[in-house]
Parts: structure tokens; sequence; C-alpha cells
């Protein structure tokens, strides 16, 4: 007889409903991610730098990169590190290290375990090793380019060939055709 | 398999930015489009594809390049293999170390120049790259010069060079060729002017180059030929 007012969440249970988060006696919490900050290292992120003034005759080796604006003769051993030959640097050496790259002058062989890089003011008389290689317009080379054995092999040279014309069918036998 | 050329169309077809050096394998230098620096003319080349050719059938493949440097170029040999010689001879040239002053007359000391800037071994190299450079030196020297490039190149070899056809007036600029897609070259004036000597026709290269007897000839824009020999 007595009509109840039904409301609307009565009448259709899925309307307008939260969701509520589900019973748990701890509060549910993300999990907290490694989160890693490089921290500065002083010692990491010098170059060494030898300047203008400074003369070095003999073997020139380290364990960190290396700019040199100086003079030097002999030889220079950065085997895994970068080397940069400032627009004064005058250098007379072997040269061995990662990556180098000439802004100044180099008379000797250099090999870079990743990439020689001459740039546009720079001067090079001596042969390069490297797998790579880039040199500046404007640059001055004499000597030769080659790609270093071992760290990565060259590609084959492919080039086009005259086209020849393949037989449709298996080839006979040369024995077969002379009887 | 993909060979050189089709490397060059490749590069061509994606080819919308600015000119890079880049040090990725084979690859020619693109064409500027983006105006980062003035346009120079490019043209298509012939005989540059048969030098490729034959390179492509020596193993580890040996190549001198002569005349203006052009770093690309090197990278481009360099990325395929190659291993290449550069002698910077138009610098050279002009240094004045080579030239002395004898009875009034600027004299050029051709033993010393070939002793410094072309000190071989015979038969070192597979393939010889001739730039801008046969018109400018002296043709009495051109003959020395092409001899001992001619001692230099293996059997099988073969040299490319390319020469004016026409004498233009006045000291000339020494044009630069860049390698770029499809086997074009781009003509770049490099700055440096020097006075021509000599221009040469199909006959006089044929004259010059007496041990090379396979000789072809093909006759690029701005009266440049383009020869291709091959010592046998």
């Amino acid at each position: 007889m007595w009509r109840t007012r039904k409301t609307e969440e009565e009448k259709d249970p899925f309307v307008n409903r939260k969701e509520e988060p589900p019973l748990s006696p701890f509060e549910e919490k993300k999990p907290m991610e490694p989160r890693f900050e490089p921290r500065p290292n002083p010692i990491r992120e010098e170059v060494v730098n030898i300047g203008k003034s400074v003369y070095i005759k003999g073997e020139l080796s380290g364990d960190e990169d290396l700019t040199i604006e100086g003079r030097v003769e002999g030889r220079i051993e950065l085997k895994a590190h970068n080397l940069v030959i400032g627009p004064n640097g005058r250098i007379n050496a072997e040269v061995y290290a990662k990556n180098v790259t000439i802004i100044g002058s180099v008379v000797g062989n250099i090999t870079g375990s990743e990439i020689v890089e001459i740039r546009a003011s720079g001067s090079v008389v001596g042969d390069i090793k490297s797998p790579r290689i880039s040199i500046a317009d404007g640059a001055h080379f004499k000597g030769s380019v080659d790609m270093q054995k071992g760290s990565e092999e060259p590609k084959k040279v492919e080039f086009s060939r005259p086209e020849t014309v393949k037989p449709s069918v298996d080839p006979v036998p040369l024995k077969t055709l002379i009887k | 398999m993909k060979n050189l050329f089709d490397r060059f169309r490749q590069t061509g077809q994606a080819s919308s930015k600015a000119p890079v050096a880049s040090p990725s394998r084979g690859r020619a230098p693109e064409i500027d489009r983006a105006g980062s620096r003035p346009a120079n003319p490019i043209f298509p080349t012939k005989v540059f594809r048969e030098f490729l050719e034959i390179l492509s059938r020596k193993d580890r493949p040996v190549i001198l390049d002569l005349g203006a440097l052009i770093g690309s170029n090197v990278e481009y040999f360099f990325n395929l293999g190659v291993k290449v010689h550069v002698e910077d001879l138009v610098g050279s040239y002009q240094n004045h170390r080579y030239w002395n002053l004898v009875e009034g007359q600027m004299l050029f000391d051709e033993p010393r120049f070939l002793k410094e800037n072309l000190d071989y071994p015979e038969g070192t190299f597979d393939g010889v790259i001739i730039w801008d450079l046969l018109n400018f030196i002296d043709p009495k020297f051109a003959r020395s010069f092409v001899q001992r490039i001619t001692l230099m190149t293996k059997l099988g070899g073969c040299v490319l060079a390319f020469v004016h056809t026409q004498n233009p007036p006045g000291l000339t600029p020494i044009r630069k060729y860049r390698l770029v897609e499809d086997c074009s070259l781009e003509y770049i004036p490099s700055g440096v002017f020097l006075e021509f000597k000599k221009t040469y026709q199909t006959r006089d290269i044929t004259q010059l180059f007496v041990d090379y007897p396979g000789m072809k000839f093909h006759l690029l824009k701005h009266n440049i030929l383009e020869v291709l020999l091959k010592k046998e």
C-alpha cells in the first residue's frame, strides 16, 4: 500500500557508484624505486690541459682525458681516453688514444680506437689508423687512412659488376654437348 | 645485395638535410638543398662508375688521391674499406722550397718534389685519382709526373683524371671536386689561383699516358674531360 521511495541508487545500483578501495589493514604504498643521481666526480670531470708554454719530450701516457696546447715530441698513449690537440698544440709524436681530435698540428702516425677527427684548422702529416675518421673541409692532411685491424672489419667493397645473362634452366654440362 | 651505386641513389632519395662529412659507412655526402651554404654546380660523372668497378675487383684496394683535398671524398672511400693515400699536390706545388731562382728565372725542382711527395714503391696503388692538377703543372714536368704515377700503379690498376679542354682567361681558380649523391661531382672553387699551363684534348692525353692501352673519355660540362686509363 505504502509506496516506498526509492532513490536512484537503489533502482540502479551501478549508477554513481564509487569504487571503494579494498579493505586492507595496511595502507597500500607503491614500492620505492631506486633513484640514481649522478654525483659530481671532481676527478673524472677534469680534463688535464697541457698549456701553451709547456714542452714535453719523451713518452706521455695517462688514464684520463687530455688537451694539449703546448708542444710534445715522442709518444702519447691514452688508450682508453680522449685526446684533443688544441689550436696551439704542436705534436711531433706517435699518438694512441680512444678519440683523437686535431685542431692544431700533428706530425706522426695516429691510432684511434674509436675515431680520429681533423678539424678545419687541423693539420696532420702521417698515417691514420682508426675504425672511423672525419676530415673537415679546409683541413690539411698528408698521409694515409686505413681502418684499424681488429677493432672493426671493413666491409667488403661491393660495386656493381657487368650483368651476366643467367640461363633459365640448369646449364648442361659441357661434356654432354661435345660428342 | 646492395652495391655502391644503390647506396649513392638511396642517399639521394633520402637527402633533404644540409651536407655533413658523415663518418657513416659508405655514404656519399648529400646535396645541399637547405641552402646552408652557397650552392655549387653539380654534374654527373660517367667514367667514375667504371673506376669504382675496377676497384671492386681488388681485395683491399689501395688508392692515391692527388690534388686539392676534400675530406668527405677521403671518408667516402675509407668507409668502403679502401686504403687511401692523400697527397695535396696543389698545396705542395706552390711551396716555395721547390722553386729556385736561377739567373732571374724561377725553376721548379722536379726531383725534390717527386721525392718528397710521390715517393712510393713500384706497384703500390690499384687506383690513382688526379683531380684538378694536370693543367696547372708545366707540360715538361707533367711527363715525369705521369711516368712516376705509372710506376706506382699496379698492373690491372687504373688512373682517373680530370682535365680542362679549354683555356680559361687569366689566373684560373683551382677546383675541388666533391663526390655527391648518384655518382655526381660538386665543383667547388678552392680559393687558390694558379697559372694555367696547358689544355688537354684526347690526343694530348693519349700521348702523355703512353703505357695505358685502355682509355675512356667523357666530356663533362664546363669543358672538363673525365679520363679513365687502365694499366694492362
